[in-house]
């Protein structure tokens, strides 16, 4: 069953287009990872979805119902962690879970719901005063409470410590088996990577891949990582190295050349560093990361 | 119905903020003092309804800016901060959650003007005044709608811009003109029609009828029509003919254009 399903999705904001026709479905039961760097439109999309702007062009749907003329129904089933959220002034943690039960219309102890996320010894304290961690464990709470069937989690682990960020993915791992959706959009690519399915990546507007991470690393040719330690590294050997048939990228990281090629370009680049006077100290071959696979994707911008 | 869920959650938030409480606590004292003052200075037959032709306009002049202060930050202090993403990732319509705002809000005041007409009543009628128990109670009511106008107008500047102080600045426009510029220009245009010898006609009716077209003109002409035996009597322009549905339409209009233009536009 589908359960997000976008189709020509277009927005725009006076000459800047976020979105440029954006297909894209996500079913049931799925973790959909949703990447993109800073301006892509991962968020516009998200707002859509949430109802809270309009596309200009195409449509959203969630449960079938329209993002825009039936975000109530949609919001009845969805749980949202939004980005750039502030809690409200003069609640308490334990306040917001409350109202989110009562918004919601279920019948939950916001202890249990605060327990699970860590902040019941934080519940009686005013939200205002939460870290961005603590804030976003209770925005998880919220979305948490009535046991959602999809839940929309934009940027989750932003603040949140490496135990957080565990905690949360021990959370995410729960709802999965639990049943329900999660529309994950992150940044930290090894976040993605944990918890995912299937990721789409965007780049100015367009989504530019779609495909479980098995099928992304075949996409780029059998995902082959080649990390190459030469004397030097200036722009000549990286054109070297990228000039070689069979190589996608070649970026230069921490002293050494990581390129992503295929298994047979992988002896070829080492001939052409060779043959441009560059002595190869160390080499290993790894399997391409998903951040290896999205520089390929958006043409070297980092998420 | 959602919207209690809203308005719940904004009655506590406004009962835990300090200058509202202030407000209230001077809007008490205020009909207080008025109810006080008003068998010492008013002429007889002292009674409830005629309390309400005596304090109509002190109490409008305080009503009017309370109720903006009270509404003002109901959608664009979260809307500025973030909140509003928040709430409404919630189930809740846009629309029934400035419902729920201004319900609150004006639930608020319309308690503590009930409280204070509750103060006022007795001391208007120990020892010597008349309760008129039914017309006592349209005043109060009356009172009440009329905070809810200027919590409804300041709902309405909060949820038509996008940052509180736009609001604030909004709001304050909106009780000046509606409060001091309504009054002067349209007293100028009488004094104008008086200067040229218009003393009747269409351009002079047209004057009568715009003097009484504000909240406050309109608030006034329905608590005079209480206190006096034949309402009917005068220009039908002086009459709740005219102010009653100008009432309503203050109530009901700012805070539904308002909703209707919160409902579609990008949150973005």
């Amino acid at each position: 069953m589908t359960v997000i399903s976008a189709t020509d999705l277009s927005k725009r904001y006076g000459d800047v287009l976020a979105l440029d026709r954006v297909d894209l479905t996500v079913d049931a039961g799925e973790t959909f990872g949703f990447l993109g760097p800073n301006g892509a439109g991962k968020s516009t999309f998200i707002d859509i979805l949430l109802g809270f702007v309009t596309p200009s062009d195409g449509t959203m749907s969630v449960f079938g119902h329209d993002c825009r003329d039936d975000g109530v129904a949609i919001r009845k089933r969805v749980g949202v962690l939004p980005e750039g959220y502030a809690p409200f002034d003069g609640l308490s943690g334990r306040q917001h879970v409350e109202y989110a039960i009562r918004s919601k219309g279920v019948d939950e102890n916001p202890a249990d719901v605060l327990s699970r996320v860590g902040l019941r010894d934080d519940a009686a304290r005013p939200a205002a005063d939460y870290s961005k961690g603590m804030c976003q464990r209770l925005a998880l709470a919220m979305a948490l409470v009535g046991d959602p069937d999809l839940l929309v989690l934009d940027e989750p682990t932003t603040g949140l410590d490496p135990n957080g960020a565990a905690e949360m993915r021990t959370i995410l791992r729960e709802e999965t088996e639990r049943g329900s959706t999660i529309f994950f959009s992150s940044h930290v690519l090894e976040q993605v990577e944990a918890v995912c399915d299937r990721v789409g990546i965007l780049q100015n507007g367009r989504l530019v891949a779609t495909d479980t991470i098995a099928g992304l690393r075949e996409a780029i040719g059998g995902g082959t990582k080649l990390v190459i330690t030469p004397d030097r590294i200036d722009a000549e050997t990286l054109d070297a190295v990228s000039g070689v048939e069979g190589v996608e990228t070649a970026v230069e990281r921490d002293g050494t050349i990581e390129a992503t090629c295929t298994n047979d370009a992988k002896m070829d680049a080492l001939v052409e560093l060779h043959d441009a006077g560059v002595e190869v100290v160390n080499f290993r071959t790894e399997e391409a990361s998903l951040e290896d696979m999205f520089v390929e994707f958006t043409g070297g911008e980092r998420a | 119905m959602t919207w209690r869920v809203i308005a719940r959650r904004d009655w506590r938030l406004l009962l835990d903020a300090r200058l509202p409480k202030v407000a209230l606590g001077g809007l008490v004292c205020v009909v207080s003092i008025a109810a006080y003052v008003y068998p010492v200075v008013g002429t007889a037959p002292i009674t409830t309804s005629r309390f309400g032709a005596f304090a109509s306009g002190w109490l409008g002049g305080l009503l009017a800016p309370i109720g903006v202060l009270f509404g003002y930050g109901a959608v664009a202090r979260e809307h500025e901060s973030g909140a509003l993403r928040l709430a409404l990732s919630m189930p809740h319509g846009r629309s029934t959650l400035v419902l729920g705002r201004f319900v609150g809000r004006a639930g608020v005041l319309g308690t503590a003007i009930v409280a204070g007409m509750m103060i006022a009543g007795a001391l208007v009628v120990y020892p010597f005044g008349t309760l008129q128990p039914l017309r006592f109670l349209a005043f109060v009511l009356l009172s009440v709608a009329y905070g809810a106008i200027w919590v409804g107008i300041g709902v309405a500047a909060s949820a038509l811009v996008a940052t509180n102080r736009r609001a604030l600045v909004l709001g304050v426009v909106a009780l000046f003109v509606l409060v001091i510029v309504w009054d002067a220009v349209t007293a100028g245009a009488e004094a104008g029609l008086i200067a040229a010898g218009i003393a009747e006609g269409p351009v002079h009716t047209a004057v009568q009828v715009g003097a009484q077209l504000d909240p406050g003109s309109a608030f006034e002409g329905l608590v005079t029509a209480l206190a006096v035996s034949d309402p009917g009597a005068g220009a039908w322009y002086d009459g709740p003919t005219l102010s009653l549905p100008v009432f309503v339409g203050w109530l009901l209009g700012p805070l539904s254009v308002a909703m209707l233009r919160f409902e579609w536009r990008d949150l973005a």
